[in-house]
């Protein structure tokens, strides 16, 4: 990295620090005033027990991405439905 | 147990001893529990199709209770006329008049008594707005008076499931970086399909049974923060009585059956089997993305019950908008969680106000350093 790049990268930091404070200033505020994310967690305080785990796990392919993770990633947002769901009886 | 029908006229429910007292013979008694007259907590694993709490009847005409629609802004509230001949809308606070009684919806098979006081809810609801003063909307701080919550009790049902959940997605596992240039990474990368399978023993859950406060992204009210005090303590759920209601508090219609509240119920199955899978996904340092969830019900139970709330309620005026803000204060275990309407224009220029003046230190040394590098 060159001092043009440096200089660039540290500029733009500056620029970006107003800015982004202020954002971070009005989004505390939403979060907790209004508290929207706020539900039930049935995950963290209902009883289960998970009796048997069925795990496949098969390649496909090599990928190439530019991306730090993959394209969709919700393996962490429990409460969000994928894309496809349905329920079945008995 | 003991019956008080052959004197009791009046009784009278003590949410800081949870007793029921005769006011004639003075007799104290609590209610059976629940969990223990229905064998609640067995055989879970073993149940197969839907069973439903067979308590659930219809009120019969000329019973105590009786619902009332609210004209202000449309809740069936139903109140317990022996104890309560006038009363307010637990929502909006309307003042419901007999005039609009409509046919009731089925009694419930238990009832999770009030142990928190309103006093005890005052000071939770009083010590959370207190938190959020400096920016709160300046109608809402000058009409605010915590003695306004209300208690009343949210109709929802306990379920039960044996249940199994399959997940289908894409999982990857990065295996090299490779820098492009100075600006771009290249992330090398094997991807897999990835499917778990979960069977499931789920005690207790709660679904939420009024169709009006069920729909949680609704842009006109904060009913999220209602869910939001769950859990309750649904073990020790009594055999329903309608003198727990009193002359103090009101209840919600339940307007859903198990048909109505099976969806949320699998999405609630669904989540906590997301939750369980997670601990099976940690390879995939990439992510996973999942596709599919199907869940298969193999055995439910659902029992009607009535969950006790302490509600604080405040409509704001947007424009040709309105919005109702809650906070509500669990009735069981105190826990409290609200909407405080925002001065918009005070955390504006607050945000923004900082943000001019940070940028006017910044920016400068921001210029200088381009010019200097450049």
């Amino acid at each position: 990295m060159n001092d043009s790049e440096g200089s660039g990268g540290i500029a733009f930091f500056l620029f970006a620090l107003g800015p982004g404070t202020g954002i971070a200033i009005w989004m505390w505020i939403q979060a907790k005033y209004r508290n929207k994310s706020a539900r039930y967690k049935p995950e963290t305080t209902v009883a289960h027990t998970i009796t048997n785990v069925v795990q496949e796990d098969k390649f496909t392919r090599k990928i190439v991405s530019r991306s730090r993770s993959i394209t969709g990633r919700n393996e962490s947002d429990h409460h969000e439905r994928a894309r496809v769901s349905g329920v079945v009886k008995g | 147990m003991r019956s008080t029908t052959w004197c009791a006229t009046e009784v009278q429910y003590s949410a800081s001893k949870g007793t029921l007292r005769c006011a004639f013979c003075r007799y104290t008694w609590t209610e059976q529990s629940l969990d223990q007259i229905m064998g609640l907590s067995d055989g879970i694993a073993d149940l197969v199709g839907t069973t439903v709490s067979s308590a659930a009847v219809d009120i019969e005409d000329g019973a105590a209770l009786i619902t009332i629609e609210c004209t202000g802004c449309g809740a069936e509230v139903i109140i317990d006329t022996d104890h309560n001949l006038s009363a307010r809308c637990h929502w909006c606070k309307h003042t419901l008049s007999i005039n609009n009684r409509v046919p009731s919806g089925a009694v419930p098979d238990g009832i999770l008594p009030f142990s928190v006081t309103k006093e005890q809810a005052m000071r939770s609801i009083q010590a959370f707005v207190d938190e959020r003063k400096t920016f709160a909307h300046p109608a809402f701080a000058e009409s605010f008076k915590a003695e306004n919550v209300m208690g009343f009790y949210m109709p929802y049902m306990t379920v039960d499931g044996n249940v199994v959940v399959r997940l289908d997605g894409a999982g990857e596992i990065l295996r090299r970086t490779v820098r492009v240039n100075d600006k771009q990474t290249e992330y090398h990368a094997d991807e897999y399909a990835v499917m778990r399978e979960l069977s499931m023993v789920v005690d207790d859950l709660i679904v939420e049974t009024s169709s009006a406060k069920v729909d949680i992204h609704s842009t006109t009210s904060t009913s999220n923060i209602i869910n939001a005090v769950l859990p309750f303590d649904v073990k020790n759920i009594v055999r329903f009585n309608s003198n727990f209601l009193g002359s103090e508090y009101t209840s919600e219609r339940r307007d859903m059956d198990v048909d109505a509240a099976e969806a949320y119920a699998a999405g609630h199955f669904m989540t906590l089997s997301r939750a369980g899978a997670a601990p099976t996904l940690g390879n995939y340092n990439r992510g996973v993305r999942w596709e599919s969830e199907q869940v298969n019900i193999k055995g439910s139970r659902w029992v009607a019950v009535l969950l006790p709330v302490w509600l604080y309620g405040f409509v704001e005026t947007r424009g040709s908008r309105q919005i109702t803000h809650y906070i509500a204060v669990n009735g069981r275990t105190g826990a409290t969680m609200g909407s405080v309407p925002i001065n918009r224009r005070k955390a504006h220029l607050v945000a923004w106000g900082t943000a001019a003046i940070v940028s006017a230190v910044t920016w400068p040394i921001a210029i200088v350093v381009l010019v200097l590098g450049g």
